[in-house]
């Protein structure tokens, strides 16, 4: 079972240049963070749900769909709680809410949602390789490309590790998904310290089995060959490109 | 060429040598088989051999290590890298891609080859060692065995002139050891692997045996025949010289000296061909049970069908991805998830029951189970959680900790043992809540001949003690010593259940769930089409004339 987003398909999207990728990526990203608007939030927020449509890649927002609920639900709640208008809507003693609120509270869940869209879309049409290898071929130097992915491979190693200790700990009754809060919280306790030591463990042999194939911080590598701009990328890219110019004004304008 | 002198090792000042005043030197295309149990000092030394120790791993090393003349340690890590390869015990870390085509890739180009040499490397790797199907797979869909074959093929792309292979074939089915064997008998530089044992003794030309960090023999293949050695290292003979007590470079001739020194006891033959074990208590139920893993468009399983009697002792073989683990996963209600069909324990639904206690199973890693400070606290938590009495824990926890003969090590920390003993107290610590049914997956893995033996032994009597036992396993050595029934699968369908005696002598079934017979039933059937599982059946058969 593959913890990654990612999923090998033949689509569009996942053929693309990893450079074409990762700038799409930058530009969807400016796209979420300047549409303040409910309407243009939405609109964002759409575009972003057709391009899942078209990279076959909604089993990845099923993955994630409660980490994305739980988000707008708490954005939502702390917006509410905590914008500070010019007119009170309600007074409910210990807090204020006030008017502008809801309308804030949504605007800032969309925002916040497309924001993750965007990167759990690059990460299910973008496998890690393809990554570090669309950030050395932007001059990103390979050591500080090859950490990033890293990063997110080590994210793998560990949850992994935690499903499976999680697993072995339930055959000798310490059943995690068991019980009320308190007792599932001390369920957890000894879990913790197989995890640690496992993630320890790993993280030591990491540096061996990494130099045993040839790397070390300092090497080049040479990639040219792997990656060809297509016209396709380029179609793509401006594309990209016109969505964002015609999102830029709402960074200007609240209404758009 | 590789040259040491007086070379000892330690990992600290304060700690005692790992290897002691080794003196060798590897000619070029030299096949060396370094074999020693577990705390010998075998990885230790293939890491030295490396330049992994003293560069990415510190410690105290002495003496002399010069390869082609030149100290090693005045070479840099790609040229050390370029002209050895190493293929390390943990073979999973080794694996630092997402996908089988990019794991081939990462050496070559981290060596300073340009793209296309790397990727020529990587196709020629590919189909030169039967991997060619798992290309463009991800490394996360690929079974143990799968990802050991692709950690072993991607050293390969290098083209390194020293193979270095620190136990490589541990998660391997056994046609598949057979097939990378052969294979490294066309790679066209000096081949070292580190071993457990001298089973596959002919396919080296030299045989090292490591004994607590010193060299106790360096010599030629028929090392694998001296027994009082190999003893005095913890290791045992290969079956075939072992009963037989005569070396010779095939099966055939091997058996055409023994029929000049044995002659054969029919009656004993007959009464040990015919003798059945039955058990008919239904325990477990398996009925047309479908699995698919959750995103995946493809069934782990299919149709499986299978009842297990109380009492049963059955070791599950298969080849690497056929679907033993997820089966008996399903079995012990580690997963409830299953698509089709229906699993019943004592005739009810296992997914309306809490099975831990009843049925449990033990991971391949045992640090996977163990979290404690001392063993005695490791073995008691199964009970602790269950609210017994401390008096009760404490009665219990001796008795169990006697049985696997390690009540001497209660205060000690679970994590500073040797993997034998962790195994040991992984297995402890489950069996102590009594459980009905115990599930061990590849619990020989790693361990060497003595420790198998122990914990062989100890499973054994816990059948004899009316336990029903399952055992995972790739070595045909312990399905034909231990357990009376197999079952045997491929692609995620259940092949055979039945007599292992039965399953052991079909030769098509064998091929088709990649398992095969020992050298010793090759050798009994050699001598005269009498078909015999093990050291006993044959030593009961065959006498000295």
């Amino acid at each position: 079972m593959s913890l990654f987003l990612y999923q090998r398909q033949k689509t569009l999207m996942h053929g693309l240049d990893p450079r074409v990728k990762l700038l799409s990526l930058v530009l969807l990203f400016i796209s979420a963070t300047v549409s303040s608007a409910i309407g243009s939030g939405a609109v964002v927020c759409s575009s972003l749900f057709m391009l899942f449509f078209l990279s076959r890649s909604f089993y990845a927002l099923k993955k994630m769909a409660g980490l994305l609920a739980m988000i707008a639900f708490m954005t939502v709640i702390l917006w509410l709680l905590f914008y500070k208008g010019k007119t009170p809507l309600m007074d409910l003693k210990f807090i204020v809410l006030y008017e502008g609120a809801p309308e804030h509270a949504v605007r800032m869940a969309l925002k916040f949602l497309n924001m993750l869209l965007c990167g759990i879309l690059f990460l299910s049409i973008t496998p890690l390789e393809e990554f570090s290898d669309g950030l050395i071929l932007m001059g990103v130097p390979y050591r500080v490309a090859f950490a990033v992915s890293l990063s997110f491979r080590l994210v793998q190693v560990f949850v992994s590790t935690g499903f499976m200790i999680v697993e072995a700990q339930k055959i000798r009754g310490n059943d995690v998904e068991k019980g009320g809060l308190f007792s599932r919280m001390k369920a957890y306790a000894p879990l913790l310290i197989p995890l640690i030591l496992n993630g320890i463990k790993k993280a030591e042999t990491l540096v061996p089995a990494l130099e045993s194939k040839g790397f070390a911080p300092d090497n080049k590598i040479d990639i040219k060959g792997k990656y060809r701009i297509k016209p396709t990328d380029i179609k793509a890219l401006v594309l990209v490109a016109l969505f964002t110019a015609a999102a830029l004004p709402g960074f200007f304008y609240e209404f758009l | 060429m590789i040259d040491i002198r007086n070379l000892s090792f330690r990992y600290k000042e304060t700690l005692p040598h790992v290897l002691k005043n080794l003196n060798l030197s590897i000619k070029p295309g030299e096949r060396i088989l370094v074999a020693g149990k577990n705390g010998a000092g075998k990885t230790t030394f293939s890491k030295i051999l490396s330049g992994l120790i003293p560069d990415s791993e510190s410690g105290i090393l002495e003496g002399v290590y010069k390869f082609n003349d030149l100290p090693l340690k005045d070479l840099t890590r790609r040229e050390i890298a370029g002209n050895i390869s190493i293929l390390l015990q943990d073979f999973e870390t080794q694996i630092v891609s997402t996908s089988v085509r990019e794991e081939l890739l990462f050496y070559p180009l981290n060596l300073g080859k340009s793209y296309p040499e790397s990727l020529d490397a990587a196709v020629e790797t590919a189909s030169g060692y039967g991997i060619d199907a798992l290309y463009d797979r991800n490394i996360a869909e690929l079974s143990g065995g799968e990802k050991q074959k692709t950690a072993l093929a991607s050293l390969l792309t290098a083209k390194g002139s020293f193979l270095i292979l620190d136990e490589p074939l541990t998660d391997m089915d056994p046609v598949s050891q057979e097939l990378i064997l052969k294979l490294l008998e066309d790679y066209p530089g000096t081949l070292i692997v580190f071993e457990q044992s001298v089973e596959y003794y002919q396919y080296f030309d030299r045989i090292i045996l490591l004994k607590d960090g010193v060299i106790k023999a360096d010599s030629g293949r028929e090392t694998a025949a001296r027994k009082s050695i190999l003893e005095s290292c913890g290791l045992a003979a290969p079956p075939v010289f072992s009963v037989t007590g005569l070396f010779s470079g095939s099966i055939r001739e091997a058996a055409a000296q023994a029929r000049d020194i044995y002659r054969f006891d029919e009656v004993k033959y007959s009464e040990i061909s015919l003798a059945r074990e039955d058990r008919t208590e239904n325990l477990i139920e398996i009925q047309n049970l479908f699995y698919k893993y959750p995103g995946s468009d493809q069934y782990a399983l299919e149709n499986v069908s299978l009842d297990i009697k109380k009492g049963d002792f059955i070791t599950l073989l298969g080849e690497n991805g056929s679907g033993k683990t997820t089966l008996m996963k399903l079995t012990a209600g580690i997963y409830k998830d299953f698509t089709k069909g229906r699993i019943l324990y004592k005739g009810q639904d296992i997914r309306k029951q809490t099975m831990a206690g009843e049925i449990t199973y033990v991971y391949q890693n045992p640090d996977n189970q163990i979290f404690a400070e001392t063993v005695y606290d490791e073995i008691a938590f199964a009970l602790r959680t269950r609210g017994e009495s401390e008096e009760t824990v404490r009665e219990k926890v001796f008795g169990v900790m006697e049985l696997f003969s390690i009540t001497d090590k209660k205060e000690s920390d679970p994590f500073s043992l040797p993997k034998g003993d962790r195994e040991k107290i992984a297995c402890a610590s489950v069996l102590v809540a009594g459980p009905e049914v115990i599930i061990l997956d590849e619990p020989t893995t790693g361990l060497d001949t003595r420790s198998v033996k122990a914990l062989m032994e100890i499973i054994t009597g816990l059948n004899k003690r009316g336990k029903t036992v399952i055992i995972i396993t790739h070595s045909m050595e312990t399905a034909s010593l231990y357990g009376y029934k197999t079952a045997a699968m491929a692609g995620g369908k259940l092949l055979f259940h039945g007599d292992k005696r039965e399953f052991f002598i079909n030769t098509a079934l064998l091929e088709r769930v990649k398992a095969k017979r020992t050298p010793l039933m090759d050798l009994s059937l050699e001598m005269n089409q009498a078909f015999l599982l093990n050291e006993g059946e044959f030593n009961a058969c065959w006498k000295k004339k």
